[in-house]
């Protein structure tokens, strides 16, 4: 035999090696880590010193919003809050709600279109359905009139209304990748086994769904985080976190707006940064997904 | 003079493990008229051949020796003006998946028409559906279906209109890649026995790639059998039929299961078809060879010249004298 | 003698196409396979040959008809009677690349069979699994065992999908154009390894192929199938030797031999183009055949009969065509 053949190289191994060639991938991993080093480094500041605290720490020597200073490094906000450990506290938000959303919605989305594609007729329809309606519905809306109900929501609320509103989009592609797996001969070939349903489904069709959703997630974090950070600014978000999307509103309330770039501009490049991250990590995916399909040179 | 005359020609692609040598120092000829059939097994080459005769390769490959002779001009020399009119007016090409050389949205007989007008822009409305007809008529396909779409003909008839659109030009060269594989035995008969008419009503010239050796010979007039790059046997059809000399022919031929009164045991090539990046300048077939032995291992195959045409590329003179 | 391992009877399966029409894809075929035999389908694409090997395994359901499997009619099996047939029969397909989950390991492909009828201990799973591996040729099994299949060639994709397959120790083994997409010489090993199965398990083996070449070499008996009809049955050397139905003789003209290409092939039982103008009623190649009654072929349905021992066809020319070619060597003259 001719072939060397390497131990356990498997697909996704292969995967994570193409993935690592690809520049776009590389930067926007980077960008990741670095938010992701933010959001475990927001535990410190309040343990330094509890002026520090992003909500509760107020420096008591100054009461308005300050440029960076040395015991500032991004100033302060207008009650004299530490802008950068609110920037911090930031991060942490900003995983939380855009990765548990996104995840949410992805194993939602995944488990709905596995299974409507696979038993088709009534239940694809129902789910279809189901999926066709949410989807219409317009997400902002729903949730500022949600929140203006109930008179402001808590951020796991936030995550889990986000979740429910985003799983459509997700099943609508899984279905459709589920519909052509069904049919292929492994597939056949696992039935005449004698595999039962739910091998099938969860040995066979789930590990060939699972990078396209996976792929699919990192776009839904970045609307989950940017939906998060409109609800705060628009005051509807959850007072007792701080958020990017908060800072924005406090900006924008207290009348800072073009008054202090120090407080204004880091929240926003934070946004517009992770979501950077994220898209570009998105698109390296979807380069190593693509090619492995197709057969290199054969002549 | 050769029609067409390719002389130890290597191609190599740039991978992303390194450089792979497709085709290594090839040489074949066509006469004008004559059909030339190239068999071999995947990663042989012969695909690669084919592009790049119709000046086809992709990117990432390069001719690194040789030339290619057409009428004895050079094509790696010809400027861009000289290949378009070289490519489909001198040399055609048929794919193997007519679903590739079909656009799915245009009617049939208006891709045919396209590319006679990129050829030949000063042709008439008239003189163009003329030709088109005339096309159709000569593959035996209806007229009555020049306004369809490509997913509207089974696949035999698909096979027929790329057909017609590469003789569209009236190329003096015809080079079908695999061009019957995908059909079923009975249209591929037929097709095969229309390709002859062809060839012999209008002196064209074939150059026929395909792995099925069956098919191969049917069709072609000289046989070149390839393996991992390299022309290992080449020879008029009755001359490899009879006195099939190279061990990989030999192979080739005994691993195919053939109408006979009589079932031979097939004997089959163990391992798989040679392809890798680095060739050493020993026998690529050594390691699969039945009649292998040290000379092998030492020296480098030649060339050994059996008869008038036919000659193949192993070890030393033992194999002349005993096989003619 | 021994009942047939496998026996069909009148099997029917229609489709309907995405333009509403309805496509018989198999019409009441009746055939038996008998125990140790290797059994060639033969038909183009449109015959109907690949449905009727998923019906056997019930991979999809037949319309009208029966399937008896060791004198069990299949259809009437609940889930769990028709889990454990399972085990007697298997099936191989014709795409390497497609018949095995890329994200399992040879391992675990190989497993699963196991898994599923929960068969053996760990250690007795992975000695079945390195056995059968050395059966088809995966040597040594240490160094495919963790492979995937995008580092296999094509030869040994099949190779593995055969291990998958034989795993169970089958009866029966539904074998559907392995070879179809291999080179010449790998296609040759892969049959080497159906026959060594044959001799040394025993197996019933039923070879779908539109290579009638192959299927000689292979099989037993060979069966013709044309656009879901059978329309000749016997033993294979006699079926290709002394042909009875026009639409056999036409693929043995069509065949490749190696030699000069014939414009005028032997038997000459095919049509050019489509007879026009006649409806679907009668012989199901009457449109294409040469030879044909132009009243009775359009309008009867020939049934298959024995017209020697073992040999069936269902042709109302057949003795005629048989005459005709004593006396001049062809069935029609002229292109």
């Amino acid at each position: 035999m001719n072939n060397a053949i390497k131990e356990g190289k498997g697909p996704i191994s292969e995967a994570w090696k193409l993935f690592k060639e690809s520049n776009l991938g590389k930067t926007g991993l980077v960008i990741l880590l670095f938010f992701a080093l933010m959001a475990i480094l927001s535990f410190i500041p309040p343990l330094i010193d509890p002026m520090y605290h992003p909500l509760k720490g107020v420096d008591p020597s100054i009461s308005v919003s300050t440029p960076p200073s040395l015991r500032h490094w991004l100033g302060t906000d207008f009650m004299g809050r530490d802008i950068l450990s609110q920037l911090l506290a930031g991060a942490r938000v900003a995983f939380v709600v855009g990765i548990s959303s996104a995840l949410m919605s992805i194993i939602l989305g995944t488990l709905l279109g596995m299974i409507a594609g696979y038993w088709g007729r009534i239940v694809d329809t129902l789910i279809m359905r189901a999926a066709d309606i949410i989807m219409v519905l317009p997400t902002l809306l729903v949730i500022l009139v949600l929140a203006a109900l109930f008179k402001g929501l808590s951020i796991w609320s936030i995550v889990i209304i986000i979740a429910i509103f985003r799983w459509p989009g997700v099943s609508r592609v899984i279905r459709a990748q589920t519909l052509s797996l069904k049919n292929r001969p492994f597939v056949d070939a696992a039935r005449a086994v004698g595999a039962g349903h739910m091998r099938i489904l969860f040995r066979h069709i789930m590990p060939n769904v699972v990078p396209l959703a996976f792929l699919y997630m990192t776009f839904r974090v970045t609307s989950a985080i940017v939906i998060e950070a409109a609800l705060a600014f628009l005051g509807f978000g959850d007072p007792t976190t701080v958020s990017w999307g908060m800072m924005l509103q406090w900006v924008w309330k207290t009348g800072h707006m073009f008054k202090a770039p120090y407080w204004l501009l880091p929240p926003g490049i934070c946004i517009s940064l992770i979501t950077l991250s994220f898209y570009l990590i998105g698109r390296a995916m979807e380069q190593v997904l693509d090619p492995r399909l197709r057969r290199d040179w054969e002549g | 003079m050769e029609l067409l005359k390719v002389q130890d020609l290597s191609i190599q692609y740039m991978t992303k493990e390194g450089a792979f040598l497709a085709l290594d120092k090839v040489s074949i000829s066509i006469q004008k008229g004559c059909s030339l059939g190239v068999v071999g097994e995947s990663g042989c080459g012969k695909t690669t051949l084919g592009m790049g005769i119709m000046g086809l390769l992709p990117e990432n490959a390069s001719v690194c020796h040789g030339e290619i002779l057409f009428e004895g001009r050079d094509i790696l020399k010809f400027n861009q003006k000289e290949m378009r009119r070289y490519r489909w007016k001198d040399v055609s090409m048929i794919f193997q998946s007519a679903m590739n050389s079909l656009n799915p949205v245009k009617r049939v007989g208006d891709q045919i028409k396209e590319v006679i007008l990129a050829h030949e822009p000063h042709m008439s409305k008239q003189e163009l559906q003329d030709r088109v007809e005339a096309l159709f008529r000569l593959v035996n396909l209806p007229v009555e279906r020049l306004r369809d779409y490509p997913h509207q003909y089974s696949g035999g008839m698909r096979q027929r209109a790329v057909i017609a659109m590469a003789l569209a030009l009236n190329p003096k060269l015809v080079i079908a890649d695999e061009a019957t594989t995908a059909l079923d035995v009975i249209i591929q008969d037929q097709i095969l026995k229309e390709t002859k008419i062809l060839q012999r009503d209008f002196g064209l010239s074939i150059l026929f790639i395909s792995h099925d050796i069956a098919v191969v010979f049917d069709v072609s007039d000289d046989i070149a059998v390839m393996y991992a790059g390299q022309v290992v046997e080449i020879g008029r059809k009755h001359q490899i039929l009879k006195n099939p000399a190279h061990p990989y022919t030999k192979a080739l031929l005994s691993s195919y299961p053939k109408l006979g009164l009589e079932k031979e045991r097939l004997r089959p090539i163990p391992g798989d078809p040679k392809k890798s990046l680095v060739y050493g300048n020993t026998c690529r077939f050594m390691d699969r060879c039945p009649e292998v032995d040290r000379q092998c291992k030492a020296n480098p195959p030649q060339w050994i010249e059996l008869e008038e045409g036919h000659k193949i590329f192993c070890k030393g003179t033992a194999h002349a004298i005993a096989n003619s | 003698m021994q009942s047939p391992i496998v026996d069909i009877r009148e099997l029917t399966k229609t489709y309907i196409t995405k333009r509403k029409e309805l496509l018989v894809a198999l019409n009441k075929v009746s055939l038996k396979i008998h125990r140790g035999e290797i059994f060639g389908l033969v038909g183009e694409s449109g015959s109907g040959k690949s449905t009727l090997g998923r019906l056997l395994l019930r991979l999809e359901e037949a319309d009208k008809g029966l399937i008896l499997f060791d004198g069990i009619d299949i259809g009437s099996l609940g889930n769990k009677a028709l889990k454990g047939l399972r085990k007697e029969m298997q099936i191989i397909f014709q795409d390497p690349y497609q018949s095995l989950n890329p994200y399992h390991s040879v391992k675990e492909i190989l497993l699963e069979p196991l898994e599923v009828h929960r068969l053996g201990s760990i250690k007795e799973r992975l000695s079945i699994i390195e056995e059968t591996m050395a059966m088809v040729g995966l040597m040594p099994p240490s160094m495919f065992i963790n492979a995937y299949p995008h580092q296999l060639s094509g030869g040994q994709r099949q190779r593995v999908a055969i291990a998958r397959a034989m795993v169970l120790h089958p009866k029966f083994l539904v074998a559907d154009e392995p070879t179809s997409m291999l080179d010449a010489s790998i296609s040759a090993q892969i049959f080497d390894i159906l026959l060594k199965f044959k001799d040394e398990f025993d197996l019933t083996i039923l070879f779908i192929t539109h290579n009638l070449a192959a299927a000689y070499y292979l099989c037993d008996r060979i069966g013709v199938l044309y656009r879901g009809h059978l329309v000749e049955l016997g033993p294979s050397l006699e079926l290709l030797t002394q042909p009875y139905h026009p639409y056999t003789m036409a693929l043995l003209d069509a065949i490749p031999k190696f030699g000069e290409c014939e414009i005028i092939p032997r038997f000459n039982t095919l049509q050019r183009a489509e007879a026009e103008g006649y409806e679907n009623i009668g012989c199901v190649f009457f449109k294409r055949c040469r030879p044909a009654h132009r009243i009775r072929c359009s309008h009867e349905v020939p049934q298959l009969t024995e017209i020697k021992e073992n040999h069936f066809v269902a042709c109302f020319l057949a003795e005629e065509l048989q005459q005709r070619i004593a006396a001049t060597g062809t069935c029609s003259l002229g292109i």
